[in-house]
C-alpha cells in the first residue's frame, strides 16, 4: 500500500476517484412500492429521497452508501442521522413501465442533478450543508406486477473545460508529524463523538504551527485564515484503496470555484472499528485552475459523469439495470396483496376503493346454489373476507355446469360444506362458514310436527341476521324471502335481492327499517303508532322485494307450480344478475348514507366517481332491456311494513309461525284483503319478474355439435366457457399463452391454487372435465399475433408459426369467442373470421362498461370472373346472401391496432375492471352465441334494436350490446361494416388472399401499413367524416316506475 | 435478591437486559475482535419523536463475510452483509436474535442463502439442537420479517448454562453466555475476551 502511494505521488496526473457503491436495501424497495400502490398511482414526479454516508469502515473493504426503507421518508420527517449514516439528499424518478424506464435520459438527468449542486455551491448552501455535494440520483422501475425493481444510481460530479490534476498523494501517517497525528486523532474523536458535527461528511482540518489540530465546519471557513496555519480540506473517504474516493471531485470543485483555490490540500478521513485510522487516510494536493468564463451564469448547465459503472475517460455504454427481486420479502402475505392490487390500481385512475371496510364487513349469503357461488366469488374478488352461507341442499350432478365452484367430487356433499374450502383455495385470506339450514318459508301445507324445529331454525336465523352487516337473499323463490326480509327490515341490514325467471331477472336492494316516534306510549296497541313512516335519517324509505307485489297473495294455491318453474333459468342469467348484485353492494358500501341512500334512476347524473347508486334492476336477457325502478315501501306490504313490524316486535316468533302457517293471516294483517279489488287491475304491471316457463324447445344438437373456440382463458375465457357448457356447448378449444397466478384464483372462475403456475390452457381443461365429463375440449397454450408488437428474424419463424395454426384453428371451428384483454389481439382473429365467414364474438370490457358484439358475415363474391390475379374485383360489398354486411369490432376505428401495453401505466396494462363487470359480459356474450346459432340465417342474420318486435324465436338478436354499470344503461347498437376497417374490408381481405401469411407479417411489424391499405390515412388526411359508412341507431330503453 | 431468582430459572429481567446490553457494548470496544465485526450499538425506540432511552434493542449491523472465496478480498460483489439484533422480549423473558442478510446491493438473502455462508459448527448445531432453530418473524421494531431464533428453548438452556455460577455473577453474564451460544448457531464468532473479567 505504501510502495502504491509513493508511486502515484511521482508525477502529475488525472485525478483517479473510486467509485461509491450503493446497498438499496430490499426494504427501501418495499417502501416505495407500497407508496406507488397505494398513493402516488400514475403519479411518476420525481420524489426527494435521503441516502445514508459513512466513512471506510473496515480496514480490507470499503463502505457502502445505503439506501434504506427510512430513506423514502420526506427529508423534513427524516431525523435519522448518526455516526454511520450521514443523511445526504438524493432524487428518485420511478417511471410507470419498462419502456418508460428504458427511455429515460441518463444524460440529461444526470445533467439537472448537477446543475443543482452547482447551484448549491455558487449560493454558499454548501456551506451551510455539505452534504449537497454528495446528491446523488436514483432512476428505477418498480415492477408491481412481478415484484421486481429495476434501477440504477448516479453520483453527479462536475465536469468542466479545466481538469483536476492530483499532484500528490500519500499516506497521512507519512506525511503527518507525530504530535500532529495524534492532535489530528484526537481531534477526529471528539468531531464523531458530536451528534451535531458527526454527520458532516465536508470538514476543513487546521494545523497550528505548534502542531495542534482543529476541525472546523465549512461555515467557519473565514475564521480559519491565519498566519502559518496549514490547512487541509477533509472529507470522510468510503474508500479503502490507494486513491480517494468519489466525494473529493465535487469538494474540489466546491473549494475552486466558491473559494478561489487552485491548489487543494486534501485530507481523506477513514476509520476502523470507529476510531480514525491514520494509517490508512490519505493525504494529497491536486490542481483545479479556474474554468473558463460561462459556468457561472445563472442558466449555466454543467456536464456531468457519475452513473454506478461508468468510468470516466471512457465513453458511455448502454447502462445495464440492476435488478432486486422483492419477493423473498413477507412471502405469507405476498399473495393477499396480490389478489388486492386491481382493486388498489382503480384508485389510481377512477375510485379509491375503500379496502378496510370491505375487508371488515360480513356478508350472509342465503342460499349456496348457482347464484351464491357467483356472488360469493365475486365479493371476494372485491376484497370481501367474512363470509358466512346457508343452505339446506346438496351439490348434485346437474348442478355443476351450472355453479362455478363446485366439481365432481363434490356429488352428495351438502352445498354449505363444499363451497368453503372452494372459496379458500381461491383465497385464503377469507374467513367462510358454511351453516347447513332451511330458510323457513311462507309455507301453507306445513305440519304441526315441523313447527317446532322452524322455529328452532327462525331464531337460528335472526342470530345469522344479527351478526351480520349485509344479507344477501339468493335462495331463488319468492316464499323463501320473506323472513330474512322482515328480519332485516327490523335490523336495519342491508339486505340485496337476487330473483331470476326464466329468461330475466329482478336485482334490487331493500330499504332502511323505520325510524322511531319519540313519546311513545308502552301499550302493546301504541306500537304501531310508534314506529314512523320514514327511516331513521327521516327520510322516505325504499321497498322490499313484496312491497310491489301481489302475485303470491292472488295466487298462492299456485305455489308449488312456480316453484318448479323458477329451476328453469337461461344460461348466463346467473352470471348477468350476480354482477350486477355485487356491483350495487359494492357501490352502497361507498355511499356516505350506505342503507339510507336514496334510489338514482338511470339517464339523472351523479358527480359519485362508481356512478349511480338505483334502488332496483329489472332487465330481460333476451330483450337486451335494463330498467332502473324506484319504489318506496308500501304500508301493506307483508314483509317491512309498520303492521308487520310491529307485529313482530310485540309478538316474535309466534307470530312468524303464524304467518308462515296461515294462509291468510298476513293479507288480513296489512289489509290488503280488502283492497283486493282495486288491486286486481295491476297486477300485470306490478310483477317485476315474468314467471313464464320456456315453452320453445332449445336446439340441444345444434349446442352440442358446435364448435367453439375461446381466444383467451381468464376471467371472461373461464365464465363463458362454462355458460357455453351449461347451454349445451361439448365442443371446446381454449387458447391461451398465460399461466395461472394467484391474483387470478378469486377472478377466474374455474382455477384453483392448485392450478398456481400451470399454464392456462391445460389448467382449464381438467376444472371443464369436473363439471361436465362428457365435453370434448382441447387447450393449446400459444400467443395470438399481434399488430404493433414487432417480430425479430429470430421470432419470425415462430409467429409465422402461430398466425398459420390460428388459421386451422378458425377453419376448423365454427365459432370464435375473443376474450382477449388488448385490442391489438383482435385483430387477426377477426380478419380469419371475416376470411372463412365463421362467427365471431367479441367480449371487451372497459372499466365499468362493457361491449358484446358478434361480427357480420365476411364478403360474398361476385360471379362471371375466373381471373385469380383480378381477386380484388370477385369481392362483393355484401356478404353471400346478397345482404349489407355487419360490422366488426375495429369497424369504427379509425386507428390501426397497435401496442397497447408498452407505454401504459400498470393499471392500463391489467385491465382494471370492477370485478362484476365480466360476469353481466360473460353472461351476455354466451346468449347472443346462443340466440344467433338458433336464427335461421346464423351469421348472416340481421342485427335488431330493443325495442323492436323480436323474430327470433329465442328473443331479440342484436349485433351490439353496450352496458355500463355507472349509468345502468343497456344499449344495442347496429352498425355495418366500413370500407375502410383495418380487419374485415374487402381492402384488407383482397390483400390478405393475395399475399397470405406475407401481409401478416408485414401488419404486425408495421401496423399503420393497414392505415394506408384501407384509405383511413387519405380520409383522416381530408377529415371528411360523412364518408365513413357507419349508422348507428342507439335505443335506450331506461324506464322510471314509481 | 429478587434479580436472581429470575436468573436462577434461566430469564432475565428487562433491566437486567439494559444493563446488561450496555455493559457489553463499552466492553466489546475493549476486547480484540474479528475485522469483519463492528461495533455493538444501542438503538432506543423513538415515542412522539423523542428516544426513549429504555425501550430499544441492541444492534450489531453490518457484519460482512466474503461469500465464495476469500481471495478476492476488494470485490464487493462477493460480499454479504449481516445485521444482528437483540431484542428483549417480555412474553419469555429472555433476549431473542433477529437477524438478516443482504448482498452488497441491496438483495436480501434466502435462508437457504444465508446456510451456505455458515461455517459447519453453525449447520451441525441447528440440525441437531431444540434450542436453536430458525424461523420468520416480524421483527418488533420494524414491520418486516426477520430471521429469528425461537426463543422457547432460551429459559432452559440459560438455566444450564449458569447453574454452578455464584448469583452476584449471573446477571452480568447472561448476556455474554447467551451470545456465545446463539452467536454460534448463526455464525457470528463471540471472542472470549467478552468473558474475561477487567
Amino acid at each position: 500500500m505504501a510502495a502504491r502511494a509513493e508511486a502515484a505521488a511521482a508525477a502529475p496526473r488525472p485525478l483517479q476517484a473510486a467509485a461509491i457503491g450503493v446497498c438499496a436495501e430490499t426494504g427501501f424497495w418495499d417502501a416505495l412500492r407500497r407508496l406507488k400502490l397505494d398513493v402516488l398511482g400514475t403519479d411518476d414526479s420525481p420524489i426527494p429521497i435521503t441516502g445514508y454516508y459513512t466513512p471506510r469502515q473496515y480496514e480490507k473493504i470499503a463502505s457502502l452508501f445505503r439506501i434504506c426503507p427510512e430513506s423514502i421518508l420526506p427529508p423534513s420527517a427524516n431525523s435519522f442521522g448518526d455516526r454511520n449514516n450521514c443523511p445526504v439528499p438524493g432524487t428518485l424518478l420511478n417511471t410507470n413501465n419498462m419502456r418508460g424506464f428504458q427511455n429515460l435520459d441518463r444524460a440529461l438527468l444526470l445533467k439537472a442533478e448537477a446543475k443543482k449542486i452547482l447551484h448549491d455551491i455558487k449560493s454558499g448552501k454548501v456551506e451551510e450543508n455539505p452534504a449537497l455535494l454528495l446528491r446523488f440520483l436514483v432512476i428505477s422501475f418498480a415492477d408491481l406486477k412481478n415484484w421486481k425493481v429495476y434501477y440504477n444510481v448516479a453520483f453527479p460530479s462536475l465536469i468542466f473545460d479545466s481538469k483536476i490534476t492530483l499532484l500528490s498523494l500519500k499516506l497521512a501517517s507519512q506525511v503527518l508529524k507525530q504530535e500532529e497525528a495524534t492532535s489530528l486523532s484526537n481531534a477526529f474523536t471528539e468531531w464523531r463523538k458530536s451528534s451535531e458535527t458527526t454527520v458532516v461528511p465536508f470538514f476543513l482540518i487546521n494545523i497550528s504551527p505548534d502542531s495542534s489540530a482543529t476541525i472546523r465546519q465549512l461555515k467557519d471557513w473565514k475564521a480559519c485564515q491565519g498566519n502559518g496555519q496549514k490547512l487541509l480540506f477533509g472529507f470522510y473517504d468510503h474508500g479503502n484503496r490507494g486513491f480517494p474516493g468519489w466525494a473529493l471531485r465535487n469538494y474540489i470543485a466546491f473549494v475552486s470555484l466558491r473559494w478561489k483555490i487552485e491548489k487543494v490540500h486534501f485530507f481523506c478521513y477513514r476509520e476502523k472499528r470507529g476510531r480514525p485510522d491514520i494509517q490508512q487516510s490519505l493525504v494529497g494536493e491536486a490542481s483545479f485552475p479556474a474554468p473558463h468564463a460561462g459556468w457561472d451564469e445563472p442558466d449555466y448547465v454543467p456536464e456531468a459523469i457519475g452513473w454506478e459503472g461508468e468510468t470516466a475517460g471512457k465513453e458511455s455504454k448502454e447502462m445495464k439495470p440492476k435488478e432486486i427481486d422483492l419477493s423473498s420479502i413477507n412471502p405469507a402475505s405476498q399473495d393477499e396483496e396480490k389478489q388486492l392490487m386491481h382493486l388498489k390500481l382503480m384508485g389510481w385512475r377512477h375510485f379509491p376503493v375503500n379496502l378496510d371496510k370491505l375487508a371488515g364487513v360480513r356478508c350472509l349469503l342465503l342460499g349456496a346454489g348457482t347464484l351464491g357461488c357467483e356472488v360469493a366469488r365475486l365479493l371476494m374478488t372485491w376484497g370481501v373476507r367474512k363470509l358466512t352461507v346457508v343452505d339446506d341442499g346438496c351439490v348434485s350432478m346437474s348442478d355443476l355446469v351450472k355453479q362455478s365452484l363446485y366439481t365432481d367430487k363434490d356429488c352428495g356433499v351438502p352445498r354449505v360444506t363444499a363451497i368453503v374450502p372452494h372459496l379458500k383455495e381461491r383465497c385464503s385470506a377469507v374467513e367462510v362458514e358454511g351453516i347447513q339450514m332451511g330458510i323457513p318459508k311462507l309455507e301453507y301445507n306445513i305440519s304441526a310436527s315441523k313447527i317446532s324445529s322452524i322455529t328452532d331454525d327462525c331464531k337460528r336465523l335472526q342470530t345469522l341476521v344479527d351478526s351480520n352487516d349485509v344479507v344477501f337473499l339468493l335462495n331463488e323463490t319468492w316464499e323463501g324471502m320473506w323472513l330474512p326480509t322482515l328480519l332485516c327490515a327490523d335490523k336495519n341490514k342491508i339486505a340485496i335481492t337476487v330473483l331470476l325467471g326464466y329468461d330475466n331477472y329482478l336485482v334490487m336492494r331493500h330499504g332502511a327499517g323505520p325510524g322511531t316516534k319519540s313519546g311513545g306510549m308502552d301499550e302493546g296497541i301504541a306500537q304501531i303508532e310508534n314506529l314512523s313512516t320514514q327511516d331513521a335519517l327521516g327520510r322516505q324509505r325504499l321497498g322490499c322485494c313484496f312491497c310491489s307485489d301481489t302475485t303470491s297473495l292472488v295466487n298462492s294455491d299456485h305455489n308449488g307450480a312456480l316453484d318448479q318453474q323458477s329451476a328453469v333459468i337461461l344460461p348466463g342469467l346467473t352470471s348477468v344478475a350476480s354482477g350486477k348484485a355485487v356491483e350495487l353492494f359494492a357501490r352502497m358500501l361507498h355511499h356516505p348514507d350506505e342503507i339510507h341512500a336514496p334510489g338514482d334512476i338511470a339517464g339523472t347524473d351523479t358527480e359519485h366517481q362508481l356512478g349511480l347508486l338505483p334502488h332496483q334492476m329489472q332487465g330481460s336477457l333476451s330483450k337486451c332491456v335494463l330498467s332502473t325502478v324506484l319504489c318506496n315501501s308500501s304500508s301493506n306490504c307483508i314483509a317491512c311494513s309498520n303492521a308487520v313490524l310491529s307485529e313482530y316486535r310485540r309478538r316474535g316468533f309466534d307470530f312468524v309461525t303464524q304467518a308462515i302457517t296461515c294462509p291468510t293471516y298476513l293479507k288480513d294483517l296489512t289489509g290488503i284483503s280488502d283492497l283486493k279489488k282495486p288491486f286486481a287491475s295491476k297486477i300485470s304491471a306490478s310483477i317485476p319478474v315474468s314467471k313464464t316457463s320456456a315453452s320453445i324447445p332449445v336446439n340441444l344438437e345444434k349446442l352440442s355439435s358446435a364448435r367453439c373456440l375461446l381466444l383467451g382463458a381468464g376471467t371472461l375465457g373461464c365464465d363463458v366457457a362454462r355458460i357455453l357448457m351449461d347451454c349445451g356447448v361439448r365442443k371446446l378449444t381454449v387458447v391461451d399463452s398465460g399461466r395461472v397466478v394467484v391474483s387470478n384464483l378469486a377472478r377466474q372462475s374455474l382455477y384453483t391454487s392448485d392450478d398456481r403456475d400451470s399454464p392456462k390452457a391445460s389448467a382449464i381443461l381438467g376444472r371443464l372435465k369436473e363439471r361436465c365429463p362428457s365435453v370434448d375440449a382441447k387447450g393449446i397454450k400459444m400467443e395470438i399475433p399481434m399488430p404493433g408488437h414487432p417480430v425479430s428474424p429470430n421470432e419470425a419463424v415462430s409467429v409465422l408459426e402461430d398466425c398459420k395454426r390460428l388459421q386451422e384453428l378458425v377453419s376448423s371451428h365454427d365459432a370464435v369467442f375473443l376474450l382477449t384483454d388488448t385490442r391489438e389481439s383482435r385483430w387477426l382473429p377477426t380478419l380469419l373470421c371475416a376470411n372463412e365467414n365463421k362467427i365471431a364474438i367479441t367480449a371487451a370490457l372497459g372499466y365499468d362498461s362493457y361491449l358484446v358484439m358478434r361480427h357480420g358475415a365476411g364478403p360474398g363474391t361476385n360471379c362471371g370472373s375466373p381471373d385469380v390475379v383480378a381477386a380484388a374485383d370477385t369481392l362483393s360489398a355484401e356478404d353471400v346472401l346478397g345482404r349489407q354486411r355487419l360490422g366488426c369490432y375495429f369497424c369504427n376505428d379509425v386507428v390501426a391496432p397497435v401496442d397497447s401495453v408498452s407505454n401504459r401505466t400498470l393499471d392500463q396494462q391489467c385491465t382494471v375492471t370492477r370485478p362484476g363487470l365480466s360476469s353481466i359480459t360473460s353472461g351476455c356474450a354466451a346468449d347472443l352465441f346462443t340466440r344467433m346459432l338458433h336464427h335461421p340465417d346464423g351469421i348472416h342474420a340481421p342485427g335488431e334494436i330493443a325495442g323492436t318486435s323480436s323474430e327470433g324465436p329465442l328473443g331479440l338478436l342484436p349485433h351490439q350490446i353496450r352496458g355500463s354499470l355507472s349509468q345502468y344503461n343497456l344499449l344495442t347498437l347496429l352498425g355495418y361494416s366500413s370500407s375502410n376497417c383495418t380487419a374485415c374490408s374487402n381492402a384488407v381481405l383482397s390483400e390478405y388472399h393475395r399475399r397470405g401469411m406475407d401481409f401478416v407479417m408485414q401488419v404486425i411489424n408495421e401496423p399503420t401499413y393497414l392505415e394506408d391499405l384501407t384509405g383511413l390515412t387519405d380520409l383522416m388526411k381530408s377529415a371528411a367524416y360523412s364518408q365513413v359508412e357507419w349508422i348507428d341507431e342507439v335505443d335506450d330503453d331506461d324506464e322510471m316506475d314509481i | 435478591m429478587g434479580g436472581s431468582t429470575t436468573v436462577r430459572d434461566g430469564t432475565l429481567s428487562h433491566g437486567d437486559f439494559v444493563a446488561s446490553a450496555k455493559a457489553l457494548i463499552e466492553k466489546w470496544k475493549e476486547i480484540d475482535v474479528d475485522d469483519a465485526l463492528p461495533d455493538w450499538r444501542w438503538k432506543p425506540c423513538c415515542k412522539m419523536g423523542v428516544p426513549s432511552e429504555e425501550e430499544g434493542y441492541l444492534a450489531l449491523e453490518g457484519v460482512y463475510r466474503n461469500h465464495g472465496g476469500s481471495q478476492v478480498q476488494s470485490c464487493s460483489g462477493n460480499l454479504h452483509f449481516y445485521d444482528y439484533h437483540v431484542v428483549y422480549s417480555f412474553s419469555y423473558k429472555v433476549p431473542v436474535l433477529y437477524f438478516q442478510g443482504h448482498q452488497s446491493g441491496g438483495q436480501l438473502l434466502t435462508l437457504d442463502e444465508i446456510k451456505e455462508d455458515l461455517p459447519s459448527l453453525s449447520l451441525k448445531l441447528l440440525g441437531e439442537s431444540r434450542w436453536t432453530f430458525i424461523t420468520r418473524e416480524e421483527h418488533p421494531h420494524f414491520s418486516r420479517p426477520w430471521f429469528t431464533l425461537h426463543p422457547c428453548g432460551t429459559s432452559d438452556c440459560m438455566k444450564l448454562l449458569l447453574e454452578g455460577m455464584q448469583d452476584k455473577d449471573q446477571q452480568v453474564r447472561y448476556l455474554p453466555a447467551w451470545l456465545t451460544v446463539v452467536g454460534q448457531a448463526v455464525g457470528l464468532k463471540i471472542p472470549l475476551g467478552l468473558h474475561c473479567n477487567s
